[in-house]
């Protein structure tokens, strides 16, 4: 089920009212809302409603178990490590062990020792990458003392809350669960800005998104010989847009969606094309899991903490790690090693240069962001064969260009929005809180039926992180 | 960003204002769009929620005509150059019964079923403007029939000989008519290619038209169609998705991939069910497709290459699956011009399904997406060059790399 579908409007208009009426009395309502996320994840697969549960049990047992080990360092330590390794193994069964498998089967083969392993292509449960790394936090949290176990209702309706259990933004425990201590204020819902950001994350999609990627990247990245250098630089341009566009959409109705139930999320996307630097961008991008990157991964590894070499061995084994939660695929890989190798290089150049601002800072600009859109072109890319086409097509590539001025538009108009100031729509918000509910059902009836319309000739994709 | 828990200072109401909002907007948008509730609907599983769907949004619908509600709606899609479904779907309008449908002649709107395949000509059938409109693919399901006529058959019909069948070296003369042979396609003339199909043509048609191109010079055109299929022609047609495409995209030669979401019962207009796998629905599917090849053939394809379904990994689909290709293998058989292409020896286990497979080069390859339905990447790149050998042998590109005709994507191809 995902967030843009009548099915999704159906059960939410049945979710809000119930988990408002039950809100007062939390025995009622912490079962209920885990039972609508249940359903909610179910409505895939509900086979994988266990695996959800199991993996609720499994990382409540050892925070209890890291808890009641007391001051026994070495002993919460190894507790914290065999959950860890639960954890992983978890992802790594469902998310890696094909190209685990492949990517050993092909190098014995080339060496000629062919070793015989077993050949099993494993379905990847939906939003499993989500949901393991925010039952990470919560055991290492608890290891740090950063935060006490949870209630096992509590940490079971934390991790499967079904604005947050697709596609994030990856919530701490330690943010979301303390707002389940008690009922939600039903007089003090953030309504306008909830509306603001589902309106704003259906429109993202269906109008930037879906058009450039169906009309632009998707014929362009398939067959790339068949392409102008214009199309190419279009398409290059055009899947920057569309990946911000469709994440941050997502990250906006989930932060939405969760308003209007109650509950505040941290916020996933500030602005991040207008970064003067990589370090900048991941202050901007998919900010819960670069917070959780470099809590979680980054400082366990030792930060910045252990010398100079270190630092940027650290850094480029966070991006690699990184890129690798993203799939299981060298081309995520090589898209982290690029990130991590832009990060190591701007961490020299300024420990070399000082922190003096750049002396031609639109400069900078453009060369982070065209970095970045190199980095898009290695993400999305089915292969490195397809990289280089692309390349190779972009230094030689002539033809008529199919690329037409309507996409051409939205790849503008969506990279302006990074470029935006906010007033206008703080404004925008003002004025429709000032708006009775009546009004406010036209205003809210007017995007559902215009984005509806749009899609109308293609339907709606699915969001690009559904499938991570 | 706001600490947690916290409202950041921006303007709060209370629950019931947002729930008069909510239901408020939801209700005024339903109505004001109840086609595409409708619509929708048509595109769900048969069951209760396809019913209830149904039930809202043509009362709806009812109400918004009544009122002139859906006026907004209408202008919007009128300038925006929306796709519109027919109302009556001309599958369904054409359908007959099975017994009376074979060849496809069931109504004066088929076209007639020994037509001679024109001579290669940019001139299109007439054909109407309408389109289909591809939306999100349903989850397959049975139909809930009210008058099944059958219990599912064991695919074990034997299909008759197929005009032509694709072999692993073939040698064979494309048709056993006499007909024009078919032009070289020259640089400046490429070769106008369509892949179309439901979301089994994802990946398969921008890799083939990419590998065609570069084996000669070939135009390429993917459109993609997800979620649809012939089982469903009240969702989408892909009769009008035929003639649509010969009146946009004259196309030459035409690959088709289609039958991933028709593992359902067949309802007729008259209120019959057929059971899926029975000889009935078997039939009925042979008849629709038999209809879309020669909407093709007489738009002016030369060539049409269905290819069959691979098998998916649950085995009640399979046993479906295996009829539809029985259907597509009838329906081609009848339609000169049109061949039908076995892939099970390129990316099955000896024709069940198989997530590894080994390739011409005794390398272990996966093939499948997780859901065991789509082939991946590799899958559909040796299904390419499979039906690339077809290609090649009877349009002969010589290996000139296209300098004309960028290709295009249309529909939903992700």
């Amino acid at each position: 089920m995902i967030f843009p579908t009548l099915q999704f409007a159906a059960f939410f208009v049945v979710v809000l009212p119930l988990s408002w009426a039950l809100m007062p009395r939390p025995r009622l309502w912490k079962p209920f809302i885990l039972l609508a996320s249940y359903v909610f994840y179910g409505s895939a697969d509900p086979h994988y409603v266990l695996l959800l549960a199991g993996c609720t049990a499994w990382n409540q047992l050892f925070a209890h178990l890291i808890d009641r080990a007391g001051h026994e360092g070495p002993a919460r330590s190894r507790l914290l490590a065999v959950a860890i390794v639960g954890d992983l193994g978890l992802l790594g069964w469902f998310k890696y062990y094909g190209f685990f498998v492949t990517t050993v089967a092909a190098f014995t083969s080339r060496l000629g020792l062919p070793i015989p392993l077993p050949l099993l292509q494993v379905a990847l449960p939906v939003g499993i990458s989500f949901f393991t790394f925010q039952a990470m936090s919560y055991v290492i949290d608890v290891r740090r003392g950063a935060c006490a176990p949870a209630r096992p209702l509590d940490f079971a309706v934390y991790l499967a809350f079904f604005p947050h259990l697709i596609a994030g933004p990856i919530v701490r425990a330690r943010e979301l669960i303390p707002q389940f201590a008690g009922p939600r204020d039903p007089r003090r819902i953030e309504a306008a800005r909830a509306f603001g950001l589902i309106c704003g994350g259906l429109l993202k999609k269906v109008l930037f998104a879906d058009l450039i990627a169906t009309r632009l990247v998707d014929p362009v990245f398939g067959a790339p010989t068949l392409h102008s250098r214009l199309d190419v630089l279009a398409a290059i341009y055009g899947y920057a847009v569309q990946i911000y566009c469709d994440f941050s959409a997502y990250s906006d109705m989930a932060i939405g969606l969760a308003l209007l139930l109650g509950f505040q999320f941290p916020a996933n996307f500030n602005r991040p094309y207008a970064a003067v630097t990589l370090q900048e961008f991941w202050h901007r991008w998919h900010m819960s899991l670069s917070r959780w990157l470099r809590d979680y991964l980054y400082i366990g590894l030792g930060g910045n903490r252990k010398g100079r070499a270190r630092t940027y061995l650290n850094l480029m084994l966070t991006m690699l790690l990184g890129g690798l939660w993203h799939g299981a695929a060298w081309h995520f890989v090589l898209w982290g090693g690029l990130h991590g190798s832009g990060l190591a290089v701007e961490r020299w150049w300024s420990e070399r240069r000082g922190q003096a601002a750049p002396r031609v800072p639109w400069l900078r600009w453009l060369l982070t962001f065209h970095l970045i859109c190199l980095g898009w072109v290695i993400f999305r890319a089915d292969s490195l064969g397809t990289v280089g086409e692309l390349f190779q097509r972009l230094a030689t590539g002539t033809g008529p260009a199919t690329v037409t001025a309507p996409v051409l538009l939205a790849v503008a108009a969506g990279l302006a929005l990074q470029f935006l100031p906010s007033f206008p729509l703080s404004r925008a918000q003002a004025i429709f809180a000032r708006l009775g509910p009546l009004p406010q059902g036209v205003a809210f009836a007017t995007v559902l039926v215009v984005t509806g319309v749009l899609a109308s000739g293609q339907g709606v994709a699915p969001f690009i992180y559904y499938r991570f | 960003m706001a600490t947690p828990g916290q409202p950041d200072g921006s303007p709060t109401t209370s629950i019931q204002r947002v729930l008069v909002t909510m239901v408020t907007g939801m209700l005024l948008a339903v109505v004001v769009d109840a086609g595409a509730v409708v619509h929708a609907s048509a595109g769900m599983p048969d069951g209760p929620v396809r019913t209830v769907t149904h039930s809202i949004g043509t009362t709806a619908l009812q109400f918004a005509e009544a009122t002139h509600l859906n006026w907004p709606s209408r202008q919007l899609t009128a300038i925006l150059g929306r796709p519109t479904q027919p109302s009556t779907p001309p599958l369904l309008a054409a359908a007959n019964s099975p017994a009376t449908a074979s060849g496809g002649t069931s109504s004066a709107d088929d076209p007639p079923p020994e037509a001679t395949p024109p001579a290669a000509t940019d001139t299109p059938a007439s054909a109407p403007a309408a389109t289909a409109t591809p939306l999100p693919r349903p989850s397959a399901a049975p139909a809930a029939g009210t008058q099944a006529t059958q219990e599912p058959a064991t695919p074990t019909a034997a299909p008759p000989p197929p005009t032509r069948t694709a072999t692993s070296a073939p040698t064979a003369a494309p048709t056993a008519t006499a007909e024009a042979p078919l032009r070289r396609p020259m640089p400046n003339q490429p070769l106008r290619l369509l892949v179309t199909g439901d979301s089994l043509t994802g990946y398969l048609g921008p890799q083939l038209i990419d590998a065609a191109a570069s084996d000669g010079p070939v135009h390429g055109v993917v459109d993609t169609h997800d979620g649809t299929g012939l089982v469903r022609p009240d969702f989408v047609d892909w009769s009008v998705v035929a003639k649509q495409q010969v009146a946009t995209d004259k196309p030459e030669a035409v690959v088709v991939m289609l039958g991933g979401n028709d593992d359902q019962n067949i309802a007729m207009p008259d209120g019959k069910v057929f059971m899926m796998g029975s000889p009935e629905w078997t039939q009925e599917y042979a008849r629709r497709a038999e209809r879309c090849l020669r909407i093709w053939i007489q738009g002016g394809a030369r060539r049409v290459y269905w290819l069959s379904v691979p098998p998916p990994r649950d085995h009640t689909t399979a046993r479906v699956d295996a009829q539809i290709n029985v259907a597509i293998q009838q329906a081609a058989g009848k339609v000169p011009g049109a061949e039908y292409l076995d892939l099970n020896d390129s990316v099955t286990a000896h024709g069940q399904y198989a997530d590894f497979v080994t390739d011409g080069r005794g390398a272990t390859v996966l093939v499948r997406e997780p859901d065991g339905i789509h082939l991946n990447i590799a899958g559909s790149n040796m299904v390419a060059q499979k039906v690339l050998h077809v290609i090649e042998r009877d349009w002969h590109l010589d290996g000139d790399v296209a300098t004309t005709g960028p290709s295009a994507t249309k529909g939903s191809s992700r």
